[in-house]
């Protein structure tokens, strides 16, 4: 099938009215979690994933994937009005969004976010598109050796990345790794870490954690912080439009954070946290005027904002065509697909090219709707930030325990929910950070599967990894990202900018 | 931060511990045939090596760097273990009392005690949740919560 039949049929699926009502619904959720500080895309798809078991997978994974994207435009919002990231992807977007908006330019960088969103998003759509079926087929060809050496790179990108100490995210991952392990082990059938809970024999649930962690741990840590003091940007948001100088400035930031972000995403672990970043530190590198930036230089909402929307699109590689997921939003995603009776990998392309190709195609419509819902009607989400924090917890808490209750009828998982909702509290508190743990448990098994079929074919000899070239690829830039700790002191920089922003 | 990072370093042991300990309970096979207790073991023995070296780097580094404000975000922190209990209690009384009452307390807990608002908010605002999240999650989208009483 060419690429411009698989478009055509990937418009005939998502133009459906059901679907593209899906994905309405998406794209708002999205942007209303997106600008909640707080709620973020990983607690918010575990919560409605029981939800969408009723509806078509088409329907499902096309509303959960423009959460998703969605919460990328929605959390620039946040970070340009109130100083606060509405996700993690827009930390840096505080850095320059909300010094523009104390003078008196909040309307411009709202403005140029929500257009670099689109552009990025767009452009990784397409090259998604593009990129996606080649990739596949290469996928094909990876062994257990290539496997486990792309999960290796990708939970050392996410250790590489970590805030603070690489050896506390090494730790995290580790346990994670341990979490996954629980429960019936898949080759030889004998119960690991069950301690006889017959809950326990299907392993510890991705969604309780990740809800408990991501959910119901942000919340007791603002519930003590008392976020709802924060200050609102109380002046009048006009002219959304940039002017031609803003264009000028911001041309070349969205299209480099464009591609640097596309090409980020793609790698495991990576993402559109990382993506952002980078792109800041890119941009200034590349300014002839770099002391702006840090008071309100445009190219620094432009660049970021661009990149994390191009890394949100990246992301779905990984999952569509080798069905590893990238990160703890993709292994939901794959986990929703699994329900449904999808395998996610090299074939979903050829076998569900109905699902493969809705999706991507709802990803073009979805970014103009988020365009839409992010510019004309961006007054009403500055209302949304408006709601007191007291109003607003109790009703995401009893989200926590629904999303975690209905995924199995299960009260045990609301159990472990809040269970890893305190653990999460606790790790915030002593800065054990969450993502390389859930990171790991969710690679966890697909690493012990490969790493075992891989020494079982090399016949207990470490070098299967290194001698096959691909594989050898990936652990030489694990190798890399371990050991650079000039790049380490650039990125230290970058936060210790970002803390004294705050 | 110094003592913070003991403490985890010392939790991150013990996990570290258990899962040596659960590791030798199923065969460990060997590097040809590795079997399931392989990986948990050696995971558990770099978890240690890492928990040994936090624990030593804690030792070393500047004390005071970041001040980490624990269970103390402006004398707070007695209202996060309450939310804690308080959801704790719910997960053992929503099969019991069902969802709808269960669910009706906790918000009241939640709006009252922990957010302070005032009563009729927080008693209003409970039916209200209580009403719609039932309708939109039982009603439509057919999740199955629990009945208990009715």
């Amino acid at each position: 099938m060419g690429y411009w039949d698989s478009i055509i049929l990937g418009f005939s699926v998502c133009l459906q009215p059901m679907n593209l009502f899906y994905c309405f619904i998406g794209v708002f959720i999205g942007t209303l979690i997106g600008v909640l500080p707080g709620v973020g895309p990983v607690a918010t798809i575990s919560m409605l994933l029981p939800a969408t078991f009723k509806m078509s997978p088409v329907g499902a994974i096309i509303m959960l994937a423009g959460i998703y994207y969605g919460a990328m435009y929605g959390g620039s919002t946040t970070s340009i009005l109130v100083n606060i990231p509405g996700e993690t992807a827009s930390v840096v977007t505080c850095l320059d969004g909300y010094q523009m908006a104390r003078k008196g330019r909040a309307g411009p960088a709202l403005g140029i976010a929500a257009f670099a969103s689109f552009i990025a998003g767009t452009f990784s759509v397409v090259a998604l598109t593009f990129v996606a079926p080649p990739l596949a087929t290469i996928a094909l060809r990876f062994g257990p050796p290539e496997y486990f050496s792309l999960l290796v790179l990708g939970l050392t990108l996410l250790i590489f990345l970590a805030h603070g100490s690489m050896i506390k995210a090494l730790m995290m991952a580790c346990v994670g790794l341990l979490m996954s392990f629980i429960g019936l082990d898949n080759i030889s059938g004998y119960e690991r870490f069950t301690y006889g809970i017959a809950t326990l024999e299907d392993g510890l649930g991705l969604v309780p954690v990740a809800v408990g962690v991501f959910g119901l741990g942000e919340v007791l840590s603002n519930i003590e912080e008392s976020v709802g003091k924060r200050a609102i940007f109380r002046a009048k948001i006009s002219n959304l439009l940039p002017n031609r100088q803003d264009w000028k400035d911001s041309a070349m930031p969205i299209a480099r954070g464009s591609v640097m972000g596309f090409i980020l995403g793609i790698l495991p672990g990576g993402g559109h946290v990382l993506a952002s970043f980078a792109s800041y530190a890119m941009e200034k590198r590349f300014s002839k005027q770099p002391e702006r930036f840090g008071h309100g230089a445009i190219e620094g909402v432009a660049g970021p904002e661009a990149a994390n929307n191009a890394g949100a699109g990246g992301q779905f590689i990984p999952l569509l065509t080798l069905g590893i997921p990238a990160s703890p939003v993709m292994a939901l995603m794959l986990g929703a697909l699994v329900i449904f009776g999808l395998q996610p990998g090299a074939l979903l392309m050829s076998r569900n090219p109905d699902l493969f190709w809705g999706v991507i195609v709802s990803m073009y419509l979805g970014n103009m709707m988020l365009l839409v819902l992010n510019l004309p009607l961006i007054g009403l989400w500055v209302h949304v930030l408006r709601v007191p924090y007291p109003f607003l917890f109790p009703l995401i808490v009893l989200f926590c325990l629904i999303g975690a209750y209905s995924i199995n009828n299960n009260i045990f998982d609301v159990f472990i929910m809040v269970l890893f909702g305190i653990i999460g509290y606790l790790m915030k508190k002593v800065r054990f950070e969450a993502a390389p743990m859930l990171l790991g448990m969710v690679l966890g098994l697909m690493m012990e599967d490969a790493l075992r079929q891989s020494l079982i074919m090399s016949g207990g000899s470490f070098q299967i990894f290194m001698t096959r070239p691909i594989s050898a690829g990936f652990i030489l830039a694990a190798l890399i990202l371990l050991a650079i700790p000039a790049i380490r002191g650039g990125k230290k920089l970058l936060v210790a900018k970002l803390t004294e922003n705050e | 931060m110094q003592r913070l990072d003991r403490i985890g370093a010392i939790v991150c042991l013990v996990i570290a511990g258990i899962a040596l300990w659960q590791s030798m309970k199923v065969p460990m096979g060997n590097i040809r045939q590795p079997g399931p207790g392989f990986l948990p073991f050696w995971v558990g023995v770099i978890l240690a090596l890492l928990s040994a070296v936090l624990w030593f780097q804690a030792g070393v580094r500047k004390p005071g760097v970041e001040p980490v404000r624990f269970l103390s975000g402006e004398g707070k922190w007695p209202y996060v273990v309450a939310a804690g209990v308080g959801l704790l209690t719910y997960t053992f009384l929503l099969e019991p009392l069902g969802f709808i009452i269960s669910t009706f307390f906790l918000l009241i807990f939640l709006f009252r005690v922990i957010g302070k608002q005032k009563w009729w908010v927080g008693v209003t605002g409970s039916i209200l949740v209580t009403f719609f999240t039932h309708l939109i999650f039982k009603v439509a989208l057919k999740v199955q919560l629990p009945r208990g009483l009715f």
